[in-house]
This record gives structure tokens, C-alpha cells and sequence, in this order.
């Protein structure tokens, strides 16, 4: 099986081609995009750079805003831990 | 192959640096757990002769809980974790291994969690997760977290593991598994948890998450310094470039 | 629950993300259909920028995380040298 290197640097190179052929114009006749669309196509590696950019951000601010603090599994240790050094000394363990 | 549940027997290994003063306290948890689902078990402690005498008390508890439950396999010196884990391997004499920190920042109550979820579906791997469902940290600031979440999304992204926690390290292992991934993994500290799933992935192995909460009681230990980045950094990308 | 500092910050990036990326795409994806006279071509810079800008920022970018890389690197490098051949690293770590 290919690497995730292997893979990205296929599906990347695939779709920088299809860009470059665009930028140049070298396209059939038929695909000749409208004076408005042939604007946009210079930015295009940009428009995809910032949606993986903006998306991230945005992945990683909602997973941080729902992270579980956990209090009150902390607050239930320290109960067992009580709890252990009792039975423990009781038992003849010395800490 | 379905196991017989009755013939299970679970090995815990438990690593040790200076960890005197929790050491009594997580067997306690972890014998209690395993009794009260009367599961078959062995705690094997395996200290890399700490200056703190952690040894003199894993002693203490051999003669309170028993030598078939208690079994020490001290090393002469600090070895590292890949290395305690094969070392660990050697010894154990469960068909089933569980990993996890001597240092009370995994509970031993979800060990009888993992183990129903490993006999729903047979899985080979049962991995602690702290970023699904009920699962989280506690004793993290807000710059831990976020540092927590980016690296976790990078390698989300850049591996495709199809599980959410690669870092982690509370799992339950099926012995022979574990034993064939310890053959395969070259890596070190945290990104050594991440190769283990990502070759587990690759060679064909069932992986299933329980949602655990980890528990950070040590606050100075776990700051995250430049070289622990960049560390990161460069196993993801080995493991990017690599798998 | 997160705590009400997690929240914020996770709001603040989520609407980052989510400001950055609308502004961005309606400058370079919808201005090219409106109307160069039209008053919201106001609140853009000229054509050329939608690559400038960003180009910069991704040079900038990925100098400043090579330089990191570089720093931190030589630091440790330095480090190695100065201490004894058979001093410990250590620095014990929790999981990510």
C-alpha cells in the first residue's frame, strides 16, 4: 500500500497539473473560461490553502470548546485515594 | 478465535520511576477493580531501580496481595518505555496486556471497560481515548489544551488512523499483538504510541476506544517545551512519510 | 465541560476561521462577478493582492516555523556538547 506521502503527493500533483494547464490557457477551446472566471484561477491554490487553513481553525476551536475538564474525576481520586491509604494502613502497609 | 472469557488473564504492566508514593495507591485501585468482576490478573511492576526505593515498596505489596498478583521484574537501570514493555512481555503470563501510567493519571476503573469492549467484537486492540464522548483532561491550562488539540488534529490529518487518540497510553493489547508490534516500531516516547496504532492499522488489526478521562496530577511534569514540538514534529512526519 | 476559558478561546478561533475564510472567498470567488462601480468593491483591495497577501503570509509562515525548527535544533545541539558524555536526558513527559 502506498504511503499517506505517496498518496498526497499523487492527488496533489493531479490537481496542480489541472491547475497549471488552466493558468497557462492551454486548455481545449471549449473549456476557455469568461474574462470573470479566468480572474479567479490565478488565486485558486490560495482559495483551496485558506478553506484547510480556516477549517482547521475552526476544528480545532470547537474540539478545545468541548474539551471535558474532568472535575469531577479528580475530585473522586482524591476521595479514593483517601480511601486506599485507609484500608491500606489498616492492612499493615507502611507508607 | 473467540477466547473463553473464564480462561482470561490480564497483565498489567506497570512501569516505575519514583513513584513511591502512588504506587501502593493504583494497585489498590487496580487490585479492587479486577476483583470486584473477578477477573484473573497479574500487576508486574517493572522499576528502573529508582533512588526513592519505589522497589521496597512494591515489595510490601507482594507480601500484602500475593506473588501470583504482585510480580516484580526490576531492571538495573532507567531503560525507557519500548524497552519496559518487552521486557514486560517476557514475564507476563496473561493472554491479554494492559498498559497505562503508575502515575494515577489513568484510573484503573475503566480497565472492566476496556475488557467489555475487547469481548464485544474479539477486538485485538482496546486504546483509552480522551477525545471522545465522556473522555477529557483534567489539570490542563487552556494553552495545554490547545497545544493537546492541534497536535491531535495534525496527525488526525496528516494519518488517517481511524482512531481519535494516537497518544495515549492506556490500552489493552492482546499479547501476541502486542509482541508483533513491538517488532515493528522504531519510534520513541509519544510518537512510539502513535506507530503502534498506525502499524496496528496496516497489519490488519481490530482496534475499538473507550472514552477515559485522564487526570494530570503532576502539574511541573507535563509542560511541553520547544523540543518536545519539534520531537512531535518529526515523528509525524516519519510516520507520514513511512506508512 | 470545558471551562469558561477553553470556550472563549475555542470561540475566538471558530470565528477566525470562519471570518478569514468568508472574507477571503468572497473577494476572490464572487468580486470578479460584481460590478467594478459597485460600492462593495470598496471594502477590498485590487485583484493582484488576492495572491500577494496570502503568498506573503504563507512565506512568512513557513520561515517562521523553519526558524523555530532551527532554533530550537541548535539549542539542543549546544546543549549535547556542553554536558558530560553520560548525563541522563532527563525530562520525563506526559502524552500529548
Amino acid at each position: 500500500m502506498a504511503t499517506k506521502l505517496q498518496q498526497f503527493t499523487l492527488v496533489f500533483g493531479f490537481v496542480s497539473a489541472v491547475w497549471t494547464v488552466f493558468l497557462l490557457n492551454l486548455q481545449p477551446a471549449a473549456l476557455k473560461p469568461s474574462p470573470a472566471v479566468s480572474q479567479i484561477i490565478p488565486a485558486l491554490p490560495f482559495v483551496a490553502l485558506v478553506a484547510f487553513c480556516a477549517y482547521s481553525l475552526m476544528a480545532i476551536g470547537y474540539r478545545l470548546a468541548t474539551f471535558n475538564d474532568c472535575n469531577e474525576a479528580s475530585q473522586e481520586l482524591q476521595q479514593e485515594v483517601k480511601l486506599a491509604r485507609a484500608d491500606l494502613s489498616a492492612k499493615g502497609f507502611k507508607f | 478465535m473467540a477466547t473463553n472469557a473464564a480462561a482470561d488473564k490480564y497483565s498489567v504492566l506497570l512501569p516505575t520511576y519514583n513513584e513511591r508514593e502512588n504506587l501502593p495507591l493504583i494497585v489498590w485501585l487496580l487490585v479492587r477493580a479486577f476483583e470486584a468482576h473477578k477477573f484473573n490478573y497479574e500487576i508486574i511492576i517493572i522499576d528502573d531501580n529508582s533512588p526513592d526505593q519505589t522497589i521496597e515498596v512494591a515489595k510490601q505489596l507482594q507480601s500484602l496481595y500475593g506473588e501470583h498478583h504482585i510480580v516484580l521484574r526490576p531492571r538495573p537501570g532507567k531503560l525507557g518505555l519500548g524497552t519496559a514493555y518487552i521486557h514486560g512481555i517476557k514475564h507476563a503470563t496473561g493472554n491479554f496486556i494492559i498498559i497505562m501510567d503508575a502515575d494515577m493519571s489513568h484510573h484503573p476503573k475503566f480497565i472492566p471497560q476496556f475488557i467489555a469492549k475487547q469481548r464485544e467484537k474479539d477486538y485485538d486492540i482496546v486504546s483509552g481515548t480522551r477525545y471522545m464522548g465522556d473522555g477529557g483532561a483534567f489539570g490542563w491550562d487552556v494553552s495545554r489544551k490547545l497545544i493537546s488539540r492541534t497536535a491531535n488534529y495534525l496527525a488526525q490529518t496528516l494519518l488517517r488512523p481511524n482512531a481519535s487518540d494516537l497518544t495515549g497510553s492506556f490500552r489493552l493489547y492482546k499479547k501476541e499483538v502486542l509482541a508483533r508490534l513491538m517488532e515493528e516500531c522504531v519510534s520513541k516516547g509519544y510518537v512510539f504510541q502513535m506507530e503502534m496504532i498506525v502499524r496496528a492499522r496496516l497489519l490488519g488489526f481490530t482496534l475499538a476506544e473507550v472514552p477515559i478521562s485522564f487526570v494530570d496530577r503532576v502539574y511541573g511534569e507535563s509542560k511541553l517545551g520547544g523540543m518536545e514540538v519539534v520531537t512531535y514534529a518529526e515523528g509525524l512526519m516519519y510516520l507520514f512519510a513511512n506508512t | 465541560m470545558a471551562t469558561a476559558a477553553d470556550k472563549l478561546v475555542g470561540t475566538v478561533l471558530i470565528l477566525i476561521g470562519l471570518i478569514t475564510f468568508l472574507y477571503y472567498s468572497t473577494w476572490v470567488l464572487v468580486l470578479p462577478f460584481v460590478d467594478p462601480s459597485h460600492p462593495l468593491q470598496a471594502y477590498f483591495l485590487p485583484r493582484p493582492y488576492t495572491v500577494i497577501v496570502p503568498g506573503l503570509l504563507l512565506v512568512g509562515g513557513v520561515s517562521a516555523i523553519a526558524a523555530f525548527f532551527y532554533l530550537i535544533k541548535s539549542r539542543a545541539a549546544r546543549a549535547k556538547a556542553a554536558a558530560t558524555p553520560n548525563a541522563p536526558a532527563a525530562n520525563k513527559v506526559k502524552a500529548t
